[in-house]
Protein backbone atom coordinates (compact mmCIF):
# COMPACT_ATOMS: atom_id res chain seq x y z
CA UNK A 1 0.00 0.00 0.00
CA UNK A 2 1.72 3.56 -1.19
CA UNK A 3 0.97 5.09 2.07
CA UNK A 4 2.90 2.32 4.13
CA UNK A 5 5.83 2.08 1.94
CA UNK A 6 7.08 5.94 3.96
CA UNK A 7 10.72 4.76 4.84
CA UNK A 8 9.74 5.43 8.51
CA UNK A 9 6.55 3.55 8.47
CA UNK A 10 8.91 0.30 6.93
CA UNK A 11 11.39 1.05 9.81
CA UNK A 12 8.51 1.19 12.35
CA UNK A 13 6.98 -2.13 11.20
CA UNK A 14 10.93 -3.60 10.98
CA UNK A 15 11.40 -2.76 14.12
CA UNK A 16 8.01 -4.18 15.94
CA UNK A 17 8.95 -7.32 13.73
CA UNK A 18 12.37 -7.57 15.58
CA UNK A 19 11.26 -6.48 19.04
CA UNK A 20 8.12 -9.50 18.27
CA UNK A 21 10.41 -12.03 17.72
CA UNK A 22 9.80 -13.77 21.06
CA UNK A 23 6.25 -13.96 20.39
CA UNK A 24 4.88 -17.23 18.10
CA UNK A 25 5.23 -16.80 15.02
CA UNK A 26 0.99 -16.08 14.22
CA UNK A 27 0.86 -13.72 16.56
CA UNK A 28 3.63 -11.83 15.50
CA UNK A 29 2.20 -11.53 11.94
CA UNK A 30 -1.13 -11.16 13.23
CA UNK A 31 0.22 -8.21 15.00
CA UNK A 32 2.18 -6.60 12.74
CA UNK A 33 -0.27 -6.86 10.09
CA UNK A 34 -2.81 -5.37 12.49
CA UNK A 35 -0.64 -2.50 12.91
CA UNK A 36 0.11 -2.10 9.78
CA UNK A 37 -3.36 -1.59 8.98
CA UNK A 38 -3.78 0.75 11.81
CA UNK A 39 -1.39 3.10 10.23
CA UNK A 40 -2.24 3.18 6.47
CA UNK A 41 -5.58 3.72 8.04
CA UNK A 42 -4.80 6.50 10.02
CA UNK A 43 -2.87 8.30 7.16
CA UNK A 44 -6.00 7.80 4.75
CA UNK A 45 -8.21 9.62 7.84
CA UNK A 46 -5.76 12.42 8.33
CA UNK A 47 -5.67 13.28 4.49
CA UNK A 48 -2.75 15.46 2.43
CA UNK A 49 -0.83 17.25 5.04
CA UNK A 50 -1.31 20.42 6.01
CA UNK A 51 1.83 22.90 6.39
CA UNK A 52 4.09 21.97 8.96
CA UNK A 53 2.22 18.82 9.75
CA UNK A 54 3.94 15.55 9.84
CA UNK A 55 1.00 12.93 9.33
CA UNK A 56 3.18 9.99 9.37
CA UNK A 57 5.29 11.10 12.48
CA UNK A 58 2.22 11.96 14.58
CA UNK A 59 0.59 8.32 13.91
CA UNK A 60 3.57 6.42 14.88
CA UNK A 61 3.98 8.43 18.16
CA UNK A 62 0.24 7.64 18.84
CA UNK A 63 1.36 4.12 18.12
CA UNK A 64 3.75 4.00 20.81
CA UNK A 65 7.29 2.67 20.87
CA UNK A 66 7.38 -1.19 18.76
CA UNK A 67 9.06 -2.56 22.23
CA UNK A 68 6.03 -1.23 24.14
CA UNK A 69 3.04 -2.68 22.04
CA UNK A 70 5.02 -5.59 21.90
CA UNK A 71 5.71 -5.67 25.82
CA UNK A 72 1.84 -5.43 25.98
CA UNK A 73 1.33 -8.90 23.82
CA UNK A 74 4.15 -10.38 26.15
CA UNK A 75 2.01 -9.33 29.14
CA UNK A 76 -1.27 -10.49 27.97
CA UNK A 77 0.28 -14.07 27.58
CA UNK A 78 1.79 -14.05 31.05
CA UNK A 79 -1.57 -12.78 32.90
CA UNK A 80 -3.96 -15.27 30.84
CA UNK A 81 -3.58 -17.61 33.20
CA UNK A 82 -3.83 -15.46 36.70
CA UNK A 83 -6.29 -16.62 39.03
CA UNK A 84 -7.76 -13.28 39.25
CA UNK A 85 -9.35 -13.58 36.28
CA UNK A 86 -11.75 -15.50 37.34
CA UNK A 87 -14.45 -15.02 34.78
CA UNK A 88 -13.43 -17.50 32.76
CA UNK A 89 -11.57 -20.82 32.48
CA UNK A 90 -8.22 -21.89 31.81
CA UNK A 91 -7.19 -22.23 28.98
CA UNK A 92 -5.23 -25.42 29.77
CA UNK A 93 -7.79 -28.59 30.70
CA UNK A 94 -5.96 -31.24 30.32
CA UNK A 95 -2.32 -33.02 31.81
CA UNK A 96 0.73 -31.66 29.30
CA UNK A 97 2.71 -33.25 26.78
CA UNK A 98 5.18 -34.12 29.17
CA UNK A 99 2.98 -36.37 31.44
CA UNK A 100 1.52 -37.55 27.82
CA UNK A 101 5.15 -38.65 26.94
CA UNK A 102 5.76 -40.31 29.87
CA UNK A 103 3.01 -42.83 29.97
CA UNK A 104 3.45 -43.68 26.27
CA UNK A 105 7.06 -44.24 27.23
CA UNK A 106 6.32 -46.13 30.19
CA UNK A 107 3.92 -48.72 28.28
CA UNK A 108 6.03 -48.90 24.67
CA UNK A 109 9.31 -47.50 25.62
CA UNK A 110 10.81 -51.13 26.51
CA UNK A 111 10.92 -52.22 23.15
CA UNK A 112 12.94 -49.27 22.06
CA UNK A 113 16.05 -51.45 23.92
CA UNK A 114 14.58 -50.32 27.12
CA UNK A 115 15.62 -46.67 26.94
CA UNK A 116 12.61 -45.69 26.24
CA UNK A 117 11.47 -46.84 29.28
CA UNK A 118 14.25 -45.30 31.51
CA UNK A 119 12.98 -41.78 29.70
CA UNK A 120 9.69 -42.65 30.51
CA UNK A 121 10.28 -43.23 34.32
CA UNK A 122 12.40 -39.74 34.25
CA UNK A 123 9.67 -37.19 32.89
CA UNK A 124 7.15 -39.34 35.09
CA UNK A 125 8.66 -38.25 38.00
CA UNK A 126 9.77 -34.95 36.93
CA UNK A 127 6.43 -34.06 36.24
CA UNK A 128 4.26 -31.89 39.18
CA UNK A 129 0.88 -33.67 37.96
CA UNK A 130 1.33 -37.41 39.63
CA UNK A 131 1.68 -38.21 43.18
CA UNK A 132 4.65 -40.17 44.77
CA UNK A 133 1.89 -43.04 45.13
CA UNK A 134 0.75 -42.79 41.66
CA UNK A 135 4.54 -42.39 40.40
CA UNK A 136 5.73 -45.73 42.28
CA UNK A 137 2.94 -47.46 41.09
CA UNK A 138 3.78 -46.73 37.44
CA UNK A 139 7.35 -47.35 38.00
CA UNK A 140 6.48 -50.88 39.85
CA UNK A 141 3.82 -51.98 37.12
CA UNK A 142 5.81 -52.72 35.17
CA UNK A 143 9.44 -52.42 34.38
CA UNK A 144 10.06 -51.88 30.78
CA UNK A 145 6.47 -51.73 30.74
CA UNK A 146 4.55 -53.97 28.15
CA UNK A 147 7.66 -55.14 26.77
CA UNK A 148 8.21 -57.30 30.15
CA UNK A 149 5.22 -59.71 29.80
CA UNK A 150 5.82 -59.58 25.76
CA UNK A 151 9.19 -61.02 26.40
CA UNK A 152 8.37 -63.40 29.28
CA UNK A 153 5.34 -64.45 27.70
CA UNK A 154 7.78 -65.32 24.46
CA UNK A 155 9.95 -66.89 26.76
CA UNK A 156 7.47 -69.30 28.01
CA UNK A 157 5.45 -69.92 24.69
CA UNK A 158 9.63 -70.63 23.68
CA UNK A 159 10.12 -73.37 26.45
CA UNK A 160 6.91 -74.86 26.13
CA UNK A 161 8.71 -77.23 23.26
CA UNK A 162 8.88 -77.66 19.59
CA UNK A 163 5.88 -77.43 17.98
CA UNK A 164 4.46 -74.78 20.16
CA UNK A 165 3.77 -71.58 18.49
CA UNK A 166 6.43 -68.47 19.29
CA UNK A 167 3.52 -65.84 20.09
CA UNK A 168 0.60 -66.05 22.47
CA UNK A 169 -2.12 -68.21 21.51
CA UNK A 170 -5.36 -66.64 20.85
CA UNK A 171 -8.47 -68.33 22.52
CA UNK A 172 -9.53 -69.90 19.38
CA UNK A 173 -6.41 -71.55 18.82
CA UNK A 174 -5.79 -74.76 18.72
CA UNK A 175 -2.91 -75.43 22.01
CA UNK A 176 -3.07 -79.23 22.10
CA UNK A 177 0.69 -79.93 21.43
CA UNK A 178 1.79 -77.59 24.13
CA UNK A 179 1.79 -79.13 27.14
CA UNK A 180 4.17 -75.99 29.10
CA UNK A 181 3.08 -72.76 30.88
CA UNK A 182 1.98 -70.88 27.33
CA UNK A 183 -1.35 -73.60 26.63
CA UNK A 184 -2.13 -74.10 30.62
CA UNK A 185 -5.38 -71.30 30.50
CA UNK A 186 -3.91 -69.99 34.03
CA UNK A 187 -0.78 -69.29 32.45
CA UNK A 188 -2.27 -67.43 29.73
CA UNK A 189 -4.81 -65.46 32.20
CA UNK A 190 -1.38 -64.55 34.05
CA UNK A 191 -0.05 -63.20 30.87
CA UNK A 192 -3.02 -61.26 29.66
CA UNK A 193 -3.52 -59.91 33.48
CA UNK A 194 -0.18 -58.78 33.31
CA UNK A 195 -0.48 -57.14 29.84
CA UNK A 196 -3.28 -55.04 30.68
CA UNK A 197 -1.57 -53.80 34.50
CA UNK A 198 0.53 -51.28 32.76
CA UNK A 199 -2.45 -50.43 30.03
CA UNK A 200 -4.76 -49.97 33.22
CA UNK A 201 -2.41 -47.87 35.62
CA UNK A 202 -1.41 -45.40 32.87
CA UNK A 203 -5.20 -44.61 31.90
CA UNK A 204 -5.59 -44.37 35.41
CA UNK A 205 -2.69 -41.64 35.87
CA UNK A 206 -3.77 -40.11 32.61
CA UNK A 207 -7.61 -39.36 34.31
CA UNK A 208 -6.45 -38.60 37.56
CA UNK A 209 -3.96 -36.24 36.24
CA UNK A 210 -6.81 -34.71 33.87
CA UNK A 211 -9.18 -34.14 36.52
CA UNK A 212 -6.61 -32.12 38.89
CA UNK A 213 -5.96 -29.84 35.90
CA UNK A 214 -9.59 -29.37 35.42
CA UNK A 215 -9.84 -28.26 38.97
CA UNK A 216 -6.70 -26.17 39.39
CA UNK B 1 17.24 13.77 46.31
CA UNK B 2 13.36 13.67 46.52
CA UNK B 3 11.65 10.82 45.48
CA UNK B 4 9.06 11.35 42.94
CA UNK B 5 5.34 11.29 43.75
CA UNK B 6 3.81 8.73 42.80
CA UNK B 7 0.89 7.55 40.30
CA UNK B 8 -2.05 5.24 39.90
CA UNK B 9 -2.58 6.07 36.37
CA UNK B 10 -0.30 2.99 34.72
CA UNK B 11 -1.90 0.38 36.91
CA UNK B 12 -6.01 2.05 36.67
CA UNK B 13 -5.30 1.67 33.24
CA UNK B 14 -4.07 -1.38 33.01
CA UNK B 15 -7.25 -2.87 35.16
CA UNK B 16 -9.77 -0.85 33.13
CA UNK B 17 -9.10 -0.64 30.12
CA UNK B 18 -10.04 -4.36 28.49
CA UNK B 19 -13.35 -3.46 30.44
CA UNK B 20 -13.64 0.14 28.20
CA UNK B 21 -13.18 -1.88 25.21
CA UNK B 22 -15.99 -4.29 26.32
CA UNK B 23 -18.03 -1.12 26.99
CA UNK B 24 -17.34 0.84 23.34
CA UNK B 25 -18.31 -2.73 21.61
CA UNK B 26 -22.32 -2.76 23.84
CA UNK B 27 -24.24 -4.12 21.23
CA UNK B 28 -22.38 -2.67 18.24
CA UNK B 29 -20.05 -4.38 15.79
CA UNK B 30 -16.46 -2.16 15.27
CA UNK B 31 -13.80 -3.22 13.66
CA UNK B 32 -10.00 -2.65 15.75
CA UNK B 33 -8.96 0.73 14.01
CA UNK B 34 -12.68 2.27 14.76
CA UNK B 35 -12.08 1.62 18.39
CA UNK B 36 -8.46 2.40 19.08
CA UNK B 37 -9.73 5.83 17.12
CA UNK B 38 -11.97 6.00 20.27
CA UNK B 39 -10.46 5.21 23.16
CA UNK B 40 -7.33 7.18 22.03
CA UNK B 41 -9.04 10.46 21.71
CA UNK B 42 -10.32 9.85 25.45
CA UNK B 43 -8.26 11.83 28.01
CA UNK B 44 -5.57 9.73 29.89
CA UNK B 45 -7.32 6.71 28.64
CA UNK B 46 -4.42 5.12 26.69
CA UNK B 47 -0.84 6.26 25.98
CA UNK B 48 -0.11 4.28 23.20
CA UNK B 49 -2.75 3.12 21.19
CA UNK B 50 -0.59 0.36 19.44
CA UNK B 51 -0.99 -1.64 23.00
CA UNK B 52 -5.07 -2.03 22.59
CA UNK B 53 -4.30 -4.49 19.30
CA UNK B 54 -2.83 -6.95 22.22
CA UNK B 55 -5.73 -6.08 24.06
CA UNK B 56 -8.42 -6.70 21.66
CA UNK B 57 -6.67 -10.65 20.38
CA UNK B 58 -6.68 -11.70 24.34
CA UNK B 59 -9.77 -10.48 24.98
CA UNK B 60 -10.51 -12.74 21.88
CA UNK B 61 -8.62 -15.73 23.33
CA UNK B 62 -10.74 -15.64 26.19
CA UNK B 63 -13.92 -15.57 24.29
CA UNK B 64 -14.75 -12.00 25.81
CA UNK B 65 -15.43 -11.01 22.26
CA UNK B 66 -16.02 -12.64 18.87
CA UNK B 67 -14.82 -11.37 15.13
CA UNK B 68 -15.85 -11.97 12.09
CA UNK B 69 -13.84 -10.68 8.67
CA UNK B 70 -15.88 -7.92 6.44
CA UNK B 71 -15.45 -6.72 3.28
CA UNK B 72 -14.79 -3.06 3.21
CA UNK B 73 -15.00 -0.56 0.80
CA UNK B 74 -11.90 1.06 0.73
CA UNK B 75 -8.48 -1.45 1.03
CA UNK B 76 -8.91 -4.94 2.11
CA UNK B 77 -11.45 -7.12 4.69
CA UNK B 78 -11.73 -5.17 7.77
CA UNK B 79 -11.77 -7.76 10.93
CA UNK B 80 -15.03 -6.67 13.21
CA UNK B 81 -15.06 -7.42 17.12
CA UNK B 82 -18.77 -8.01 18.99
CA UNK B 83 -19.20 -9.28 22.54
CA UNK B 84 -20.31 -12.32 23.29
CA UNK B 85 -22.42 -13.51 26.27
CA UNK B 86 -19.49 -13.62 29.20
CA UNK B 87 -18.53 -10.25 27.28
CA UNK B 88 -21.64 -8.74 27.89
CA UNK B 89 -21.53 -10.58 31.59
CA UNK B 90 -18.05 -9.47 32.26
CA UNK B 91 -19.00 -6.04 31.63
CA UNK B 92 -22.22 -5.84 33.32
CA UNK B 93 -20.33 -6.97 36.65
CA UNK B 94 -17.55 -4.98 35.87
CA UNK B 95 -20.33 -1.96 36.02
CA UNK B 96 -21.34 -2.80 39.15
CA UNK B 97 -17.80 -3.31 40.93
CA UNK B 98 -16.61 0.01 39.24
CA UNK B 99 -19.66 1.99 40.98
CA UNK B 100 -19.15 0.66 44.21
CA UNK B 101 -15.29 0.92 43.79
CA UNK B 102 -15.87 4.52 42.45
CA UNK B 103 -17.78 5.86 45.54
CA UNK B 104 -15.89 4.56 47.93
CA UNK B 105 -12.84 6.08 46.96
CA UNK B 106 -14.63 9.04 46.27
CA UNK B 107 -15.76 9.31 49.62
CA UNK B 108 -12.10 8.88 51.00
CA UNK B 109 -10.36 10.95 48.61
CA UNK B 110 -12.93 13.86 47.97
CA UNK B 111 -15.36 13.71 50.89
CA UNK B 112 -17.03 16.83 50.08
CA UNK B 113 -17.79 15.63 46.49
CA UNK B 114 -15.78 18.06 44.19
CA UNK B 115 -12.46 17.39 43.51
Amino acid sequence: MMTTADPRVVAYLQRLEEAASGLRAERRAELVAEIRDHISSRLADLGPPAAGEDPVERTLARLGEPEEIVAAAADDAGTEVAPERGFHPSPRTGPGGMEAAALVLLLLGGFVAGIGWIAGVVLLWMSARFTVAEKLLATLVWPFGLAAPVFFGGLIAVSGGPGCPTTVPSAGQSVGQCSAAAANPLGIALLVASILAPIVVAAVLWVRASRRAAKG
Amino acid sequence: MVPEPRTALPQLRRGVLEFCVLALLGDEERYAYDIVEELGAMDGLVTSEGTIYPLLSRLRRDELVATRWRESEQGPPRRYYRLTATGTRSLATFAEDWARFRDSVDQLVNPRGTP
